[in-house]
C-alpha cells in the first residue's frame, strides 16, 4: 500500500525485541512496499539513526525524519514541522485518527500525546502525497499504533530506565504484550521527570521542566478466520510543563484517545477486505502563569478539545493486477479556549481566545495503482473534501460580532486534492520518481475564529478571519535513488507554490488585548508564496560492521510581500558512523545546521547563527535479557539554538545519558 | 382519526385563547407590571387615583426609567388616560432642588405611563429626595397630587456626571443600556440635560466621542459607533466589550464649539 516515499520507523519496543537480529540489508528499508513488516527494519542502522536513544521522544524521533524539523518554545512540546510546513498545513494523524490540540498558543501540539512506547511506524507524506490522511498542502504525518500479537499463548515485554544529566531528566518506560491464540492485549507506560535543563556553558534554562505519564492500552480479537476487532486506549497527562519562550507555561494538559477498529480480508462484494475504525478523543489544556514572577496579572488559559469521528477503508479489485484504494471518512471537532484573567482589583475578565465551534469533515480519498510494465509504475490519488464549520452562540461569537455583526452562522467549504506519482526502474540500482500534485488545506479554526492570540514570536495580537481563503498549492517533486553494493542514496529536491498564503498582517487601528503586545494583526490571505528545497538521506556501509548515514534537508521560501517566509529551517545536515559489533555498537554523530539569514522580520524572527554538535552513542548488548546503552550529546557544551527555537533560548549542553531495558 | 386530532387541537386552542384573553381583561396589572419592581405607591387626593410607582431596580443616582400604574381609588379600575407631572426635590440643610424628569401624557402603555428621572445625587446625609405625582385624571376630569417618600441609592462607580463648563454652563449626564449590558455589541443612551432659567432642558447639541476601555488592561475595542443624538437629549450609539469585567466608557464632549472634555462612566460587564 505504501510506496517507498513512505519514511518509516518502528518504535523502539519493537526495535530491541529484535535487538541482535543481522542486520538487514539497507536496500530493505528503500524498498518497503508495506509499512507494517516493521519487524524487517529492526536494529536497521537507520532505525538506531532516527530512534538515537531507547527514551527518545515521539518528537525526537521526528525530527531526525527526512524533511521534518520542530518549532520549539520549550523542552517538551515541540511543533512538528514538515518541509517548512506546520499547524493547519500538515496534518499530524494517530493511526488515521484526527486530533486536534486545544492550546491557542500551539503548545500542544498533538505529537505530545503519544509516546514511541504507543507506536509502530511514523509516516511522512510530503505534499498532496499525504492526502490518504486528510486534505492538505504540506503532507501528513500519520503514527501508527502499535498493535497486539496474537500467537502462542504467553506474556513477553520489556521495562527500561533512562537518567539524563542535562535536566536531572528520569525517563522510565514499559510495555507487555500478552498472547493468546485467538486474542491479544497490549499494555504500555511511560514516564518522565525532567527539572530545568542546563544550556551549553552551565546556565540554567528557567521554566524548561516537564513531567508525564503516558499509559497505553489494547486488545486484539480474532472473530474469524479473516476478521479481527481491536480496540485501542491510549491515556496521556502532562503537567508543569515549562515553555521558557512562552510567558505561560502548561498546568496541565490531558489527553484520552480512544479508538474500536474492524478489518475483514474476506472479499466482498467489490472489496478485497475492509478497515473501519471509530474513535473519539479529547483534550483538556491549561497554562499557567502562577509559577512566573513579574506576571503584570494572572491568568487562566484552558482549552478543550473534542473529536469524534470514524472511517471505512479498503483495497478494490476491480481493475485485477492494479489495485485501488477508497476511503469515506468523517469527524467533528469541537474547540474552545478560555481566557480568565484577574485584576487586582475589580471583578475576573473573561473572553473567549477560541470561541467555541465545531468543525465537521467529510473526506472521500481514492487511490489507484497502476503498473505499466515491470519497469514503470503510477499512483493516481484524489480526494475530496467538505468542510461545515458553525460557531456556537454565546460569548465567544457576541465577541465576533464586534468585528462582523452580520457573522454567518457557519460556513460550507469544499477542498480537493489530486496526486500522481511515476516510478522509473532505470536500471538495477538506479530508480526515479516523480511526483506532482495539487492540494488545498481548509483555514484552522483559529486562524478563522481566534480572537486576539499573542503570538510571542513577534509580539503581536492576532485576531483570525472568518472569511480566510484556503490555501491552494501545486506542488512537485523527484526522487533520484541508487541502491549500490555498499552505498545508497536518495536525494529528492522540490519545488511548492502556495496560493492565499495565509500570514498575519498588521491593523493599526486596532488596540491590543495583551499587556505589553506591539499590536494587532488579522491573518489574511497573501497571494502566493514559494517553496524549495530538497531532502538527501546518504548511506555507506565500507565494512560489513560499519555504517555511515547522513540525513541533510534544506528549505527555501518566499512569499509575495517579497520576503522569507517564516519558521523555515536552514539546510541541516546529521551524520552517524555507527560501529555494530555482536555486542556492542557505537555510533558518533555530527549535527550541523547553516545560519539562516533569510528571515520574515515582519514575523519577529532573528537571524540565527551556523552551528554544530557533536554526540556520541554506544550500546552494550550484557545478555538475552538486558541491554545498556549510554551516550553523550553536545559533547564540546556548545551553546546554540536552531532557528525554529522561539525567544532565543539555547538548547541543552553537554548532555550525558544511560539507559538500561531488560525485557522479558 | 387525524380529523378528529387535528379538531382537538383547533378546540383547545379556541378554548385557551378564550382563557387567556379573559385573564388578561380582567387582571392587567400582573403582566403589566412583571419584571419590574415597586417602589412606593400613594394616594392622589383630589384625583380619585392610587398611583404606583415602578422601575426594573431599585432607584439610583442617574437615568432611572420608571412607570406609573394609576388605578381609581374607588373602583380598582385601571386608568389609562391621564397627565402627569412629576416633581422629584431633594431637601437639603439649607436648600433643595430638584432635578431632570421627562414624563408622558395621554394614553398609557399597555396600562403603564413611562416617564424618567434624572437623580443627580443619592439620599443620605446630606439630604432626602422627595416625589410628588400630579395627576390629572381625564377619566373624571379630576386633579390631585400624590406624595411619596423615595429612597434614591448611590451606586459605585457613579452613574451621573455633574459638571460646569468654563462658561459656568452646569450638565446634567448619565447613560443607560436598556437592554442590559454584555461581551458583544450594546446599544446604549447618553441623556443630557443642562440648566437654563431654573429649568431642566435636554442639550440637542453635543457631539459626543466615544471610546470605551478597561482600565485594568489599557485596552479599547473596535468599532464603537459614537452616540448621536436622537430627540430630547438622548442620543443613541453602540459599545462593544470584548470581554467580561471592567470598562470605562469615556466620553469626549462638545456642545456647539465649546469643548466639555471627556466624562467617563465605570461598568461592569458580566
Amino acid at each position: 500500500m505504501k510506496i517507498k516515499q513512505v519514511l518509516s520507523i518502528t518504535g523502539f519496543m519493537m526495535a530491541f525485541s529484535c535487538y541482535g537480529q543481522a542486520p538487514d540489508s539497507i536496500r530493505t528499508f528503500f524498498m518497503t512496499e508495506v509499512v507494517v513488516c516493521s519487524e524487517k527494519l529492526q536494529s536497521d542502522t537507520l532505525q538506531s539513526f532516527y530512534q538515537s536513544n531507547a527514551s527518545a521522544t515521539t518528537e525526537t524521533v521526528l525530527s531526525r525524519m527526512s524533511g521534518v524539523s520542530l518549532v520549539r518554545r520549550g523542552a517538551y512540546g515541540q511543533e512538528p514541522v514538515l518541509r517548512g510546513l506546520s499547524g493547519g498545513q500538515i496534518n499530524v494523524t494517530i493511526d488515521g485518527m484526527k486530533i486536534f490540540g486545544a492550546c491557542t498558543d500551539k503548545m500542544d501540539p498533538v505529537t505530545i500525546y503519544v509516546e514511541p512506547m504507543n507506536l509502530s511506524v511514523i509516516q511522512a507524506l510530503p505534499g498532496s502525497q499525504g492526502g490518504q490522511f486528510g486534505s492538505t498542502i504540506g503532507g501528513s504525518l500519520n503514527m501508527k499504533l502499535a498493535e497486539p500479537i496474537v500467537g502462542s499463548p504467553g506474556i513477553r515485554g520489556q521495562a527500561g530506565i533512562d537518567y539524563q544529566t542535562s535536566a536531572g531528566a528520569v525517563n522510565a518506560f514499559s510495555s507487555a504484550n500478552i498472547a493468546r491464540n485467538t486474542s491479544a492485549y497490549r499494555v504500555n507506560a511511560t514516564f518522565r521527570k525532567s527539572n530545568n535543563y542546563h544550556a551549553g556553558g552551565g546556565e540554567e534554562v528557567a521554566y524548561s521542566q516537564f513531567q508525564k505519564l503516558n499509559v497505553g492500552a489494547s486488545g486484539k480479537w480474532a472473530l474469524g478466520k479473516y476478521d479481527t476487532l481491536q480496540a485501542d486506549a491510549i491515556f496521556d497527562q502532562g503537567w508543569n510543563i515549562g515553555f521558557p519562550a512562552l510567558p505561560m507555561d502548561v498546568g496541565t494538559a490531558t489527553a484520552g484517545i480512544y479508538s474500536v477498529s474492524y478489518k475483514n480480508s474476506t472479499p466482498w462484494w467489490f472489496f478485497r477486505d475492509i478497515r473501519a475504525k471509530v474513535y473519539q478523543n479529547s483534550i483538556a489544556h491549561s497554562m499557567d502563569d502562577t509559577q512566573r514572577e513579574n506576571v503584570p496579572m494572572h491568568m487562566d488559559m484552558p482549552g478543550k478539545s473534542t473529536t469524534t469521528g470514524g472511517y471505512l477503508e479498503g483495497n478494490v479489485g476491480i481493475f485485477r493486477e492494479q489495485q485501488t484504494t477508497v476511503k469515506a471518512e468523517y469527524y467533528s471537532n469541537t474547540l474552545i479556549g478560555e481566557m480568565t484573567m484577574f485584576p487586582a482589583e475589580g471583578p475576573p475578565m473573561y473572553m473567549q481566545t477560541a470561541p467555541q465551534t465545531t468543525r465537521q469533515n467529510v473526506g472521500l480519498y481514492t487511490q489507484q495503482q497502476i503498473k505499466f510494465s515491470p519497469k514503470n509504475k503510477m499512483q493516481l490519488s484524489a480526494r475530496a473534501d467538505a468542510f461545515f464549520d458553525r460557531m456556537h452562540d454565546g460569548i465567544g461569537r457576541q465577541q465576533w460580532e464586534v468585528f462582523d455583526n452580520g457573522l454567518a452562522k457557519s460556513t460550507t467549504s469544499i477542498l480537493k486534492t489530486v496526486n500522481a506519482s511515476f516510478t522509473h526502474f532505470i536500471s538495477g540500482s538506479l530508480q526515479l520518481d516523480v511526483q506532482g500534485g495539487y492540494g488545498e488545506r481548509i483555514p484552522t479554526l483559529n486562524e478563522r475564529y481566534g480572537f486576539y492570540l499573542f503570538n510571542r514570536l513577534d509580539g503581536y495580537d492576532y485576531i483570525g478571519k472568518p472569511g480566510l481563503k484556503n490555501e491552494a498549492s501545486w506542488n512537485m517533486e523527484t526522487t533520484l535513488s541508487y541502491f549500490g553494493r555498499n552505498t545508497e542514496f536518495r536525494l529528492t529536491p522540490f519545488y511548492k507554490t502556495i496560493d492565499n498564503y495565509i500570514m498575519g498582517r498588521v491593523v493599526p487601528d486596532l488596540t491590543t488585548m495583551t499587556i505589553g503586545a506591539r499590536g494587532v494583526k488579522q491573518n489574511e490571505n497573501l497571494a502566493w508564496a514559494k517553496m524549495t528545497g530538497v531532502d538527501m538521506l546518504v548511506m555507506f556501509s565500507p565494512s560489513k560492521n560499519i555504517q555511515l548515514v547522513s540525513n541533510n534537508k534544506y528549505t527555501y521560501g518566499t512569499n509575495s510581500l517579497n520576503e522569507a517566509m517564516p519558521q523555515i529551517p536552514p539546510f541541516k545536515s546529521v551524520s552517524s558512523v555507527r560501529l555494530q559489533l555482536a555486542k556492542f555498537n557505537a555510533q558518533a554523530e555530527y549535527e550541523w545546521a547553516a545560519a539562516q539569514n533569510h528571515v520574515s522580520s515582519s514575523f519577529g524572527e532573528m537571524k540565527t547563527a551556523s552551528y554544530y554538535i557533536l554526540n556520541f552513542r554506544s550500546g552494550w548488548k550484557m545478555n538475552s535479557l538486558f541491554q545498556v546503552n549510554g551516550g553523550v550529546e553536545n559533547i564540546l557544551d556548545r551553546n546554540y539554538r536552531e532557528h525554529l527555537d522561539w525567544g532565543g533560548i539555547p538548547r541543552p549542553g553537554r548532555n550525558f545519558y544511560v539507559n538500561i531495558t531488560g525485557k522479558f | 382519526m387525524k380529523a378528529s386530532i387535528i379538531k382537538t387541537i383547533f378546540f383547545g386552542g379556541f378554548i385557551a385563547t378564550l382563557l387567556f384573553s379573559c385573564s388578561s381583561d380582567d387582571e392587567p396589572s400582573i403582566n403589566a407590571t412583571e419584571g419590574l419592581t415597586k417602589i412606593s405607591e400613594a394616594y392622589a387626593i383630589g384625583a380619585a387615583a392610587k398611583v404606583e410607582i415602578w422601575a426594573a431596580e431599585e432607584l439610583f443616582a442617574g437615568y432611572n426609567p420608571i412607570y406609573l400604574f394609576i388605578t381609581d381609588s374607588l373602583t380598582g379600575e385601571t386608568i389609562t388616560d391621564a397627565h402627569i407631572t412629576l416633581s422629584p426635590l431633594m431637601t437639603m440643610a439649607t436648600m433643595s432642588h430638584s432635578c431632570p424628569v421627562e414624563a408622558t401624557e395621554g394614553e398609557a402603555v399597555n396600562d403603564l405611563f413611562p416617564a424618567a428621572i434624572l437623580f443627580s445625587m443619592a439620599s443620605g446625609e446630606m439630604g432626602t429626595w422627595s416625589l410628588e405625582a400630579h395627576i390629572h385624571n381625564h377619566l373624571k376630569n379630576l386633579s390631585g397630587s400624590a406624595a411619596f417618600d423615595i429612597e434614591v441609592k448611590a451606586t459605585t462607580p457613579s452613574k451621573v456626571s455633574i459638571f460646569q463648563s468654563e462658561a459656568g454652563q452646569k450638565y446634567y449626564l448619565s447613560y443607560m443600556f436598556s437592554k442590559g449590558m454584555k461581551v458583544g455589541v450594546n446599544d446604549f443612551e447618553v441623556v443630557a440635560y443642562t440648566m437654563k432659567n431654573g429649568e431642566f432642558v435636554p442639550v440637542e447639541t453635543l457631539s459626543i466621542e466615544f471610546t470605551p476601555e478597561m482600565p485594568a488592561m489599557d485596552h479599547g475595542s473596535p468599532n464603537n459607533v459614537n452616540p448621536a443624538h436622537m430627540a430630547s437629549g438622548h442620543y443613541m450609539g453602540k459599545a462593544n466589550f470584548t470581554m467580561t469585567g471592567e470598562w470605562r466608557l469615556n466620553l469626549a464632549l462638545t456642545d456647539g464649539e465649546t469643548s466639555l472634555g471627556t466624562r467617563s462612566f465605570d461598568i461592569v460587564v458580566e
